[in-house]
């Protein structure tokens, strides 16, 4: 039985004798390689091929086609060719695959594209993606105002369990992250500060870019990495199952049950969870100024509360619910554009963590020269 | 090897646990050389998990399996590999891949696992596709251009795309019409015939198992109940035989024959 899957099996030869061509071993696919290339490069005589299968021990369709493919072009060519040797299997498989040769294989439909024909079509897709969007924004609007109009549509479950997910569980991974942002800051900064005698001031570095501008900005973009990726995929795979047409026919709006309830989840997670970003940066100020610096943590905590003034705070806290609102209908928004298949979820969650980071830190940036105009 | 001298497959002593849930106990089952086996049974009997275990796609309870000469206990292994080159399995929803045209699809195996160059494979890809009937031209066409049948047909070429010795067949008729059922059942006999294949297929469609099957095992409760050709079945008056084969549906297949 074991002959079945031979380890060292004879692969595939063929060699040309005068005008007779000696085939042995193993037509199979696996062990067709040699031979295919022994094939292409043969001088063949002018007069009558003999080509003697006799020493083939196994012949499969792939073998069968390179011989039909040989045989065939030989003919075309003005040989007269004879086969000897042929195995009923054989005859059966070189009849099979010579019925199947009339139909040849088709020229792929090449469309060569230009440079301008290329420019032209990507241009529209963004446009139609921009416009896309838009739309999108308004149907958002519209099912948010109809559910406030009608407060017992609201999927209080679906929020609820968004804000598990969302809120709830990326707390380790933001306090840590902005804990040792905090360290960082607290590192670089004192290096400096200490040249000038100025170490107390640590906190007013530490406090100040992390409650502003820090906390804020490392919370969305783990955000976006985190959850906007999650929406994506998880809406952009129920429209692959056609789970989102399923929802609709039963009338149940996915805009109320798929969208809404995120935007609403992430709206309140985002702000909750830069104020911890907000404390743990701060903490993780606190500990390295304490242990580089030498500076009490009574002292850097007074000198923080005169640093850090509740309109930085509320500056910082601020602009939460609007990074919240662009990841979350970006997530959405992609994840509704998937169309087909499994790769196509793949680029559309790429695209939704990428569009959503580059789009936090476009309006953070917005944010910081209006309000530096304002003079907050 | 204590596997009898004509058969492929033999499990022996299978038992199949998904937490509490006991799908198969203590299972033999031999598959001969050159057969048509079919796996019935209600659903939910574990006809496609006893499938995926013969090909080698799931790793039972206890029990092993036996294929082409090799126990494969390591379903990651080198083993497992090299036997998996000669078995094709047709999935029940074709499992074709969506970011590769038809042409591509069938002929990622021979890609993989040879050395020929482009354009052989791409012939053998398209002599697989017309052994499925299809043209050549549509095997430019991505999956979620295609219809049901063809995909089906698609993941039928690509499952023989190395002319296996073993082909697996999950509910190949399912989700088609009744005129590309019958179309389907025709192919696979055909390709039986081309390529001699042992085939094991699990179906609920009574006029394929009528139209393909040389020998059909019932699984109920985990155990096989029954175990012969069809027309021995349809004379058994085994009660769980019975109530499967001998509904209105199943009379009205066999009437048809």
């Amino acid at each position: 039985m074991s002959g079945n899957i031979d380890e060292s099996p004879r692969t595939a030869a063929a060699r040309l004798q005068g005008a007779r061509l000696q085939c042995s071993g193993r037509w199979t696919v696996r062990h067709l390689h040699r031979v295919e290339d022994d094939l292409a490069g043969m001088n063949w005589p002018q007069q009558g091929i003999v080509i003697d299968l006799r020493e083939v021990e196994r012949i499969d369709t792939g073998g069968a086609w390179l011989l039909q493919r040989q045989v065939s072009a030989l003919r075309t060519a003005g040989h007269t060719v004879k086969l000897q040797g042929l195995s009923d299997k054989a005859a059966g498989l070189l009849r099979l695959v010579t019925d199947s040769s009339r139909h040849p294989l088709s020229t792929p439909p090449d469309n060569p594209e230009g440079f301008l024909e290329d420019l032209g079509r990507k241009s529209v897709e963004s446009v139609d993606s921009g416009i896309g969007l838009l739309a999108f924004i308004g149907e958002m609007g519209v099912a948010g105002l109809r559910q406030l109009l009608q407060p017992r549509r609201i999927r209080w479950r679906a929020l609820a369990d968004a804000l598990v997910e969302a809120g709830h569980r990326a707390l380790g991974i933001v306090g840590l992250l902005s804990f040792l942002l905090g360290i960082v800051i607290a590192y670089q900064g004192g290096v400096q500060l200490r040249q000038y005698g100025a170490s107390l001031f640590i906190a007013d570095l530490v406090g100040l870019s992390m409650v502003r501008e820090l906390a804020p900005l490392i919370t969305a973009i783990i955000v976006a990495g985190r959850t906007g990726s999650a929406y994506t995929a998880q809406i952009g795979t129920m429209k692959v199952t056609e789970e989102v047409d399923a929802l609709r026919s039963l009338g149940i709006p996915p805009m109320d049950l798929l969208v809404l309830p995120k935007l609403l989840a992430l709206i309140v997670a985002l702000p909750l969870l830069t104020v911890f970003a907000d404390i743990m940066g701060v903490l993780g100020g606190m500990v390295m100024s304490g242990a580089q610096l030498e500076i009490a943590y009574a002292t850097y905590i007074d000198r923080l509360g005169v640093a850090v003034t509740l309109d930085s705070f509320l500056v910082g806290i601020g602009k939460a619910p609007v990074f919240a609102f662009i990841i979350a209908t970006i997530g959405c928004y992609q994840g509704f554009r998937v169309v087909g298949s499994a790769e196509s979820v793949g680029r559309r969650t790429t695209i939704s963590v990428v569009h959503a980071i580059l789009a936090v830190i476009v309006v953070d940036a917005a944010f910081s020269v209006a309000f530096s105009h304002l003079g907050i | 090897m204590s596997m009898s001298a004509d058969s492929i497959i033999s499990v022996r002593n299978l038992t199949m646990r998904f937490g509490s849930k006991l799908v198969h106990e203590d299972l033999n089952l031999e598959v001969r050389r050159g057969e048509v086996l079919a796996v019935v049974g209600g659903s939910g009997c574990g006809k496609t998990t006893l499938l995926r275990q013969m090909a080698l796609l799931q790793q039972p309870s206890a029990g092993t399996v036996e294929i082409l000469g090799y126990e494969v206990s390591d379903l990651s292994g080198m083993r497992a590999q090299k036997v998996r080159q000669h078995i094709g399995v047709l999935f029940q929803n074709g499992a074709l891949f969506g970011g590769l045209t038809v042409l591509e699809n069938v002929g990622l195996p021979l890609r993989e696992h040879t050395d020929l160059s482009d354009r052989l494979i791409d012939e053998i890809a398209a002599l697989k596709l017309s052994l499925v009937r299809l043209q050549a031209e549509d095997g430019y066409l991505y999956p979620n251009q295609l219809s049901g049948g063809m995909r089906k047909r698609v993941a039928l070429a690509r499952a023989i795309a190395l002319d296996p010795e073993v082909l697996f067949l999950d509910e190949p008729t399912s989700g088609l019409d009744p005129v590309s059922a019958d179309a389907f059942d025709e192919l696979v006999l055909d390709l039986k015939q081309a390529l001699d294949p042992t085939v094991v297929l699990v179906s609920h469609d009574i006029d394929t198992l009528w139209r393909v099957a040389d020998r059909v095992v019932l699984l109920d409760d985990g155990h096989i109940v029954a175990d012969g050709s069809m027309a021995e079945l349809a004379g058994s008056d085994e009660p769980r035989v019975v109530r499967f084969l001998q509904g209105p549906r199943g009379r009205a297949a066999q009437a048809a024959q």
